[in-house]
């Protein structure tokens, strides 16, 4: 009950308890010399508006190096009832962090009685990846994630922001993409949205997760890293749609569907 | 003088009267565990007294409002942590009750030139099912009555908080006898129960 004694500076924060009571490691802030390790890496995600609200998608592939590490791995992770964050970069490092915006969210909505702000939210993720610069700085344990939220109090109530590896957030207008295939993707994207059959925020669910497919195994055409759709073992990207109902993840069954009669 | 340890009795038992004075007058709280989940019941006139803990626990409170709230954060702390740093299922009510909150409100309690909890507080822990549902009573000695943590005693299917032991012991009587099915008679029996355990006690009995 140690915690308790100590009036929390910062009313509500998660992060202060856990380092008041020392449940999570201090990381070294002093950048040493890069160790020869490959660390395992995840890419290639990507979010959109769409009619109903955001989609976000990711592959599924885990790489350490040139090897094939998982091929199961999900980089899209759903923190609360209307945010879902995707990851790109060091998986041990984005989990432990989408772990700790999970249960900073729910601390934050039980102890304080009231939901936290989208402003709010975004910046928690911010600073997670601010206080992870001293592993970045030593080559290890970078993160470059998306994150994807609806909020209903604004008028443009979908929203997507990406992040540079130093915790600076950006707030996308339509899409972004991050990952190793990100590049492929946002080209994709760029056209459909400014040259295709209609913009990306017309297009309907079915539609948008059609071109969520589609963008996903243009980078995989390309990129190494990047597993798109494997065929034999029906393993499929995560796509999770981010909707004023609340978070949905669109059933392996559907993407199958879809893919076999429209991308393939 | 509080060396001697009949003053330190004479001080406990003063000070355990003044508490239940304080408490006399607070609004029941009222928990049914029934086939659709667990209802908390309580009424109140100006502030929430019903709140989420964590994920399958939630507390009831009557006390003073600051001391209430100590409680109620202190919980949220400890189930959060739990809950981070290993998981949601290690999330336990009794190892909490048992081993968190007791200790502490015992030492409160008895430290003499501290301030104890003023608080009765009535934690409800669903569980996978309705027979693992718990209901735990901690009072402000650090005493505590869980509708069943021990074999061979009846599992009651209520827990329940009262100002008075007067209060309480009516409204668990009325609650014995309750048939439940549904959440429409877990509701009309929680009121009941409610106004059983507040105009039963000792403080409006003259009136």
């Amino acid at each position: 009950m140690d915690g308790s004694n100590q009036p929390n500076p910062l009313a509500g924060d998660f992060l202060t308890v856990l380092k008041q009571r020392r449940l999570i490691s201090d990381i070294p802030s002093n950048p040493g010399s890069r160790s020869e390790f490959v660390e395992t890496t995840v890419t290639t995600i990507l979010s959109f508006k769409y009619a109903g609200g955001v989609l976000v998608a990711g592959d599924r592939r885990a790489t350490e190096g040139n090897v094939v590490m998982y091929d199961r791995a999900e980089k899209v992770l759903e923190i609360d009832h209307h945010s879902v964050m995707a990851i790109a970069g060091s998986p041990s490092t984005a989990w432990e962090m989408a772990r700790i915006l999970e249960h900073s969210f729910q601390f934050y909505r039980r102890s304080q009685l009231q939901e936290m702000s989208v402003e709010g939210k975004v910046r928690a993720l911010s600073k997670l990846l601010r206080d992870n610069l001293g592993m970045v700085m030593q080559g290890v344990g970078v993160v470059v994630p998306l994150f994807a939220t609806y909020d209903k109090k604004s008028s443009d109530a979908a929203k997507v922001f990406f992040y540079d590896a130093m915790g600076a957030k950006f707030e996308a207008t339509d899409f972004a993409s991050s990952g190793s295939g990100a590049l492929a993707v946002r080209s994709v994207l760029y056209y459909e949205n400014n040259w295709g059959s209609k913009p990306l925020r017309e297009r309907n669910r079915e539609e948008s997760i059609l071109l969520a497919l589609k963008a996903l195994d243009t980078a995989a055409e390309a990129d190494t890293a990047t597993g798109g759709v494997d065929r034999h073992g029906k393993i499929f990207p995560i796509i999770k749609m981010v909707t004023g109902a609340g978070v949905e993840t669109v059933a392996d069954d559907k993407l199958s569907e879809l893919f076999q009669t429209q991308v393939a | 003088m509080i060396d001697e340890p009949y003053r330190w009795v004479e001080a406990i038992s003063n000070r355990r009267e003044y508490i239940e004075n304080e408490l006399a007058t607070g609004s029941p709280t009222i928990g049914l565990s029934f086939s659709e989940g667990i209802l908390l019941l309580t009424f109140g006139r100006d502030r929430r007294k019903i709140f989420e803990i964590y994920d399958r626990i939630a507390i009831g409170g009557i006390g003073h409002p600051g001391d209430i709230e100590r409680l109620r954060i202190m919980a949220i702390e400890l189930a959060s942590t739990e809950g981070f740093t290993r998981s949601a299922a290690d999330v336990s009510l009794r190892r909490m009750a048992n081993y968190s909150f007791s200790p502490a409100l015992k030492q409160a309690f008895e430290q003499i030139y501290g301030p104890p909890y003023l608080a009765r507080i009535l934690f409800a822990e669903i569980g996978g099912s309705q027979e693992e549902d718990l209901f735990v009573r901690l009072d402000y000695d650090g005493s505590t009555h869980a509708n069943s943590m021990s074999a061979g005693k009846r599992r009651e299917i209520f827990g329940a908080i009262a100002g008075t032991r007067r209060g309480l012991e009516q409204a668990e009587g009325f609650l014995r006898r309750a048939k439940i099915s549904n959440l429409r008679s877990a509701l009309e029996t929680a009121v009941r129960a409610w106004g059983v355990a507040l105009y039963t006690s000792d403080v409006f009995s003259g009136v």
